[in-house]
């Protein structure tokens, strides 16, 4: 099969069911990454068509992305080799659901708002808030290991994962882990795949482990003058039990789209039993007399989208590159001091989440490219500085992890090489030479 | 390399301190705590700190010799039985807390420190380290990673993987790597979360950063009596049900709480057919209404008695009677296989019942102490290992069970691993093609098999030849 000729998609065409390979434009631009545009989109039906698809993908040596429903594929720099979009929305069943037993498996193309909706009459969920929901799929979640601001500090995707089939860079259909919350047999091949960007095989199951839903939930919000005031503000809801279990402290800049009213301050959330969220309602008050509590379905539900959304960047966000620090929590103050000349001179907004350590930058399209890149010199530098990691998100440039070990950048080479010896799986997406 | 070279090669790095070589000293390192199986390693190497470990691990990968590794031998299941390796590689003198960070609530210890150790040491600053395997007292942290150790506590907190940030990797070639770090996000892919549970078998893990606990504000624990296991799981799954995530739900069968009673005499009533302990922590307000709801469930499934601990003290002496309940099972039978099969929750009653039918046609005692709360059973199938007879009838009920876990949608192993007592059944639960690519992944970090070799996968034999061709137990 010649790469990338109109044979390779005829041929993939007869073994898939009709209409699976498309090749006409219209549906190419919708799947460009950058300047970009894939030779084929291949709508998959089920986890054989995948495997089928990426064996014969890997024959002829044909570069292929997986899509879930988009929103994060802006997150990485383009591929350096881009033919085939697999986009995986017709994977979108239910395949095993049991209430009693707090497990849920479900493809890969299920859309997390359905997710939700499906888990919630019987007050369940995954206990946490992924941003743009209606635009994200599990798969999405899982292969860019998504963290949410809700439950920051206690879990992630990779906490949650029971179980994972997917198709390795050989066309091979694998299985980890079971449907069980507790299980050790073999490796633990969730975690690797958990964010690897799809780079390792193509998700096409996975199993949850659910959480009874909170009973109730409040947010509320302490508007502050500086980033460095509310993130001491946040430190300080740290302090007393409940802890809150979603806390930021943000500083929007005048160009994100955010109320004057929104744009520097806290955001806390309690959830739980009632009391819970009494008490923590309480410490609030005690401690701000001005906090308020944000009604869900005002105004100032845009605020808590803001937030939730913020961990994204791309055309669909109002921000156009980004990076991420890592940071004990200790840090973070000294961290705050200096983000907030460098923030003003960038014109950047700056979200942090106490409860991980996590500190997200995020740039509009008006700021200069040198600030930027200044922004990010200075993050690295902060990040090695105090045991931290800083890396950047949609960057102009490929970049590569210059803060992992080279041993550990071996490790995961050969890791690559073993399960996508062709190379086709996202190339140079997420490593920038493999 | 000629042996007696090595062994002076290695007594160079390691001083005389740190190589057992008298064959009865080396005897005591024949087993872990699954006795079905023994070998007494050749030699026992002692590192005590990194750069002997790399320096150790290092010479064995010149002189091309597979070496075990080895924590505190509390495995139950052969992880560290030195079958195919000649040489086995303790972490019990690398046993020192290097970093203690109350404020970002991490700590950083060796390989060879103790599980209870750790919470210990950080106790002053209201904090603790979650994973709470039985044999916390004596059970290293190298070794809960390599088996992604659990314990009752795992329900509402989760396993060694949950809690393990970062980790040091003696790589069998003898080279260290760090894997994660101090803080939770690190780019790249998640090495270290595959290392976690990988039972020695990607090389040696040296020190570890650990995320420690705050100390709930307020917990009750609840000890409920049921006539029957029946009515006790009916219960576990109402709790369940019900949306209340106790952090600890732990049952017992009547042979087992028969057993605890007679050895330490807690005063559980003579006639339970079973006892439920049940944990609520969390802030002081929920906590209240969470322990209600648990004790009600109970009540309406059948419990005769509800007592709850009143001070830290009564607590203490709760959870002892669980964590002690093997220690206990001495009294019943001179040996003990436990099994570590996980059913999903439903199927707990299924389970049960099969266990009771399978015990009955092998004419077998097993009593049951599990974590109720996760599906992960634990019988105890009791023998004396003088009888081959009996020692056959144990292993095969032993398959049985496991292989009726994985038909009820289970898992062969919660969390004491797969060792060597379950190589057979992971073709239960795997494809031929999960295993493949498992063992082309292990490849990466060990291409030649020299660390822990024999461990978790079937050989291509096929499973038949490797079901328990080396079993030494005397017959």
């Amino acid at each position: 099969m010649a790469l990338g000729s109109a044979d390779t998609w005829q041929h993939l065409a007869s073994r898939l069911q009709k209409g699976v390979v498309c090749t006409d434009l219209s549906s190419r631009q919708r799947f460009a990454l950058g300047s970009l545009l894939p030779q084929a989109v291949i709508w998959p039906a089920n986890e054989e068509e995948v495997a089928t698809t990426v064996e014969l993908c890997a024959e002829g040596g044909v570069a292929l992305v997986a899509w879930g429903a988009g929103a994060r594929q802006r997150q990485l720099p383009p591929p350096w080799r881009y033919d085939v979009a697999l986009v995986l929305s017709r994977l979108n069943r239910v395949v095993a659901y049991e209430p009693d037993d707090l497990t849920i498996t479900v493809e890969s193309g299920c859309r997390w708002d359905v997710l939700g909706g499906l888990l919630a009459p019987r007050r369940l969920w995954i206990p946490f808030d992924v941003a743009v929901p209606c635009q994200s799929t599990v798969g999405g979640v899982v292969a860019s290991a998504a963290v949410g601001w809700e439950r920051a500090g206690q879990l992630c995707t990779r906490d949650l994962l029971l179980g994972v089939a997917w198709v390795t860079g050989h066309g091979q259909l694998v299985h980890g882990g079971g449907r069980v919350v507790k299980n050790v047999a073999g490796y633990d091949l969730m975690r690797l795949l958990a964010g690897s960007w799809g780079t390792l095989g193509v998700l096409t199951q996975v199993t949850w482990k659910l959480l009874p839903a909170p009973q109730e939930r409040a947010i509320g919000w302490v508007g502050s003058r500086s980033l460095v005031h509310a993130l001491q503000l946040a430190m300080a809801c740290q302090e007393q039990q409940p802890l809150p279990t979603s806390l930021a402290a943000v500083a929007f800049s005048p160009s994100a789209g955010v109320a004057e009213a929104w744009r520097v301050g806290v955001v806390a959330g309690y959830s739980g039993t009632p009391e819970e969220v009494r008490a923590g309602k309480a410490i609030l008050e005690a401690k701000f007399g001005d906090a308020c509590w944000l009604p869900e379905a005002d105004a100032a539900a845009d605020l808590v989208r803001h937030v939730r959304d913020f961990s994204l960047v791309g055309p669909a966000q109002p921000w156009a590159a980004g990076l991420r620090l890592s940071l004990l929590a200790s840090d973070l103050m000294t961290c705050a001091e200096a983000l907030a000349t460098v923030v003003d001179k960038a014109q950047a907004s700056v979200c942090i989440w106490p409860q991980r350590g996590t500190v997200l930058v995020r740039f509009g399209e008006q700021t200069p490219r040198t600030s930027c890149l200044r922004t990010w010199l200075w993050a690295n530098e902060f990040a090695r500085e105090h045991r931290g990691w800083a890396w950047p998100e949609l960057w102009p440039e490929r970049w590569e992890f210059e803060s992992v070990s080279l041993p550990h950048l071996y490790l995961s080479r050969r890791v690559k090489e073993v399960l996508d010896p062709m190379g086709i799986l996202s190339p140079g997406r997420y490593w920038r030479h493999w | 390399m000629q042996w007696a070279h090595l062994r002076e090669s290695l007594r160079t790095v390691v001083g005389s301190e740190g190589l057992i070589e008298p064959y009865e000293a080396r005897k005591v390192y024949e087993c872990d705590g699954y006795t079905l199986e023994r070998a007494v390693p050749e030699l026992v190497v002692l590192p005590a700190s990194t750069a002997e470990m790399c320096a150790v691990v290092r010479l064995l990968h010149r002189a091309g010799v597979p070496f075990v590794p080895r924590g505190a031998g509390t495995g139950l299941s052969g992880g560290c039985l030195p079958l195919e390796a000649p040489v086995m590689i303790g972490t019990s003198r690398m046993r020192r807390i290097l970093e203690i960070d109350s404020l970002n609530r991490r700590v950083m210890v060796e390989a060879g420190v103790a599980n209870l150790e750790v919470t210990r040491a950080v106790t002053e600053f209201g904090l603790h380290y979650a994973p709470d395997p039985s044999s916390q007292a004596a059970c290293s942290i190298g070794g809960n990673i390599a088996e992604n150790s659990g314990g009752p506590h795992t329900l509402k907190y989760g396993v060694t993987t949950n809690h393990v940030l970062g980790l040091e990797l003696v790589l069998p070639d003898g080279e260290a790597v760090w894997l994660g770090g101090w803080v939770d996000d690190v780019p790249g892919y998640d090495l270290r979360g595959f290392v976690i549970g990988s039972e020695g078998t990607c090389g040696i893990v040296t020190r570890a950063i650990l995320r420690l606990l705050r100390n709930p504000e307020a917990w009750q624990t609840i000890l409920a009596v049921f006539p029957s296991v029946a009515a006790a799981t009916s219960a576990v799954s109402a709790v369940i049900a019900a949306g209340v995530v106790p952090a600890a739900l732990e049952l017992m069968d009547r042979l087992i709480v028969q057993a605890v009673e007679q050895a330490y005499h807690f005063g559980f009533p003579a006639d339970a057919g079973a006892v439920l302990i049940a944990e609520v922590d969390g802030h002081s307000a929920a906590v209240q209404a969470e322990a209600e709801a648990v004790k009600k469930l109970c009540l309406d499934a059948g419990a005769t008695e509800i007592r709850s601990a009143a001070t830290e003290r009564e607590r203490a002496e709760l959870w002892k009677s669980r964590k002690r309940a093997f220690g206990a099972v001495g009294r019943l039978a001179p040996n003990y296989c436990t099994q570590d099969g996980v059913v999903p929750r439903t199927c707990l009653p299924e389970i049960l019942q099969r266990i009771v039918a399978i015990a009955e046609r092998y004419r077998l005692r097993v009593g049951n102490v599990f974590h109720a709360g996760d599906g992960n059973i634990h019988p105890i199938l009791l023998f004396d290992e003088r009888d081959p007879q009996e020692v056959r009838r144990v292993l095969e009920a032993g398959r049985e069970i496991l292989a009726a876990c994985v038909e009820l949608g289970g898992s062969i192993t919660g969390e004491h691993g797969v060792g060597v007592e379950k190589i057979a059944e992971m073709p239960l639960l795997f494809t031929p093609q999960d295993l493949i690519v498992m063992q082309a992944l292990r490849q990466v970090f060990d291409p030649e098999q020299r660390s822990n070799p024999g461990k978790m996968f079937p050989s291509p034999g096929g499973c038949v030849e490797v079901a328990r061709p080396r079993r030494q137990v005397p017959v």
